[in-house]
């Protein structure tokens, strides 16, 4: 068993992500608030809730983001969970545009960028089907057939998200998951190499969230 | 598509359930109940601290990180939850999102701080309405037993202004009784703000749901009597929303 670093730049609670990733039998994992001992990993969980601004200030304050670049050039397992994976891009428009960790090419937008129907409900909270893309998969709604991160688990599954913002769009190139956000859609899950990311909450998405979380830790 | 989330009422170490706030019943350690609900596919958890008295609130906590280690989706806490310290207890001891009313009537800014400080999707707005007249509600605190002279409509659209990012609202009126939702209220207050609503009180039977998720398409709903007295299980009520057209997530849990 390989150790398991999870990145804590003091936005959110992590109580509910350890628990989950010790139940699937990730023993030795440990909350990291110190830079400097990123190197001891092999693999990283960045989590986060909240605002990116704010999630992006405390990371370069503590010096997480050279870290990070560091650790993913390694080659190493990076994954990103919910603001953690809109940290990832290059930018934000939450309060103004933020610049993100530049780790993937796209921006972050607004909910009501992707769909401004009076009747959206912004947070988008709630269920929804993990979709992986067309382009992706030739057969439509079928999970990749080489994915690491999402083995095992049915196409269009239902994750649990909880967000006001998200990835709109990536490169055609970057194997990716979208969920439909009323007559849009967002990036829910992207997989690149050794960086993986999903907008969900796999920690309280039930039997599917698990098995993602199980599928990252046996990579 | 619509969450279905079981509404478990504690005080001290057992999940009891009143008919509109009043009396109350034992049905059994609410750690057993939860597990079982899990386990048969509920989207969500709620626990409310009926008593929210501060001699007993260690019970309550404990019982939120007993049944957290084992349940993988999102848990609502209620009740009792008068500070930041606080919420912070119960995020560290399992919580997800934190539902706030009577604190949030007396020290409306609390709901802001919460949401700067743990984000909008973790701030639910607690509402306990009674109807005072047509198409009118008062907001009560205390468990049902305060009134406090906000009108439910209005507070509700003021509480998504502080940064709630979902209101839960509860019929006193309908709650245990098994007569339905209170429709007009849930309508009244989902066409009032764009946050997600979770509607609570008075289901008696699935055909309740329906007819609740026809008229007024809150985001969730709460489920108490119903269950916990065997009228319907998860699997049989989402069956009979299915089969109305409803959306609902459809899967087999705890099989891990």
């Amino acid at each position: 068993m390989t150790a398991l670093g999870i990145i804590d730049y003091r936005c959110g609670n992590l109580f509910n992500l350890i628990k989950a990733l010790k139940y699937v039998g990730a023993q030795e994992c440990e909350i990291v608030t110190d830079a400097n001992a990123i190197g001891r990993f092999d693999k990283l969980v960045l989590p986060g809730v909240g605002s990116f601004r704010k999630g992006m200030q405390n990371i370069v304050q503590a010096g997480f983001d050279d870290a990070m670049h560091r650790h993913v050039r390694e080659g190493k397992p990076l994954l990103g969970i919910c603001a953690g994976l809109q940290l990832l891009t290059q930018s934000s428009e939450e309060f103004g545009k933020t610049a993100g960790l530049g780790l993937i090419d796209g921006e972050v937008v607004s909910l009501r960028k992707i769909d401004n129907a009076p009747d959206v409900l912004v947070p988008n909270i709630g269920w929804h089907e993990v979709v992986a893309r067309a382009s992706d998969s030739g057969s439509g709604g079928k999970a990749r057939p080489s994915s690491r991160l999402f083995e095992g688990v049915e196409p269009r599954a239902l994750c649990y998200f909880s967000h006001s913002y998200a990835l709109a769009s990536i490169s055609e190139d970057i194997p990716c998951w979208t969920t439909r956000f009323n007559q849009g859609e967002f990036v829910s899950a992207f997989e690149k190499d050794n960086l993986f990311a999903v907008q969900f909450h796999p920690e309280l998405s039930g039997h599917t969230g698990l098995t993602i979380l199980r599928n990252y830790i046996s990579i | 598509m619509l969450r279905i989330i079981p509404r478990l009422d504690i005080k001290g170490p057992n999940l009891i359930k009143s008919i509109s706030f009043e009396g109350l019943r034992v049905l059994g350690d609410p750690a057993e109940f939860a597990h079982e609900y899990y386990a048969s596919g509920a989207d969500e958890l709620l626990f409310m601290d009926t008593v929210a008295s501060l001699y007993q609130r260690q019970q309550f906590i404990d019982l939120i990180n007993r049944v957290a280690a084992d349940v993988f989706i999102p848990i609502i806490v209620c009740g009792g939850v008068r500070s930041l310290e606080d919420m912070e207890t119960m995020l560290r001891n399992g919580a997800d999102k934190i539902g706030i009313n009577t604190a949030a009537v007396a020290t409306p800014e609390l709901v802001t701080q919460g949401a700067e400080v743990f984000g909008k999707q973790c701030m639910v707005l607690s509402i306990e309405a009674k109807k005072v007249g047509p198409g009118k509600w008062e907001c009560y605190t205390d468990n049902g037993r305060e009134k406090s002279g906000l009108d439910a409509v209005h507070w509700a659209r003021q509480g998504e202004e502080l940064g709630a990012g979902e209101i839960l609202v509860t019929s006193v009126d309908n709650d245990g009784t098994r007569a339905g939702f209170d429709e007009d209220l849930v309508l009244s207050i989902r066409k009032s703000v764009s946050v997600p609503v979770i509607a609570s009180g008075g289901a008696g039977k699935p055909a309740d749901v329906v007819r609740l998720y026809r008229r007024a398409t809150p985001s969730g709903v709460c489920v108490g009597t119903m269950l916990h007295y065997g009228v319907a299980d998860i699997a049989a009520l989402k069956n009979a929303l299915a089969a109305e057209g409803i959306r609902v997530r459809q899967t087999l849990e705890g099989m891990s």
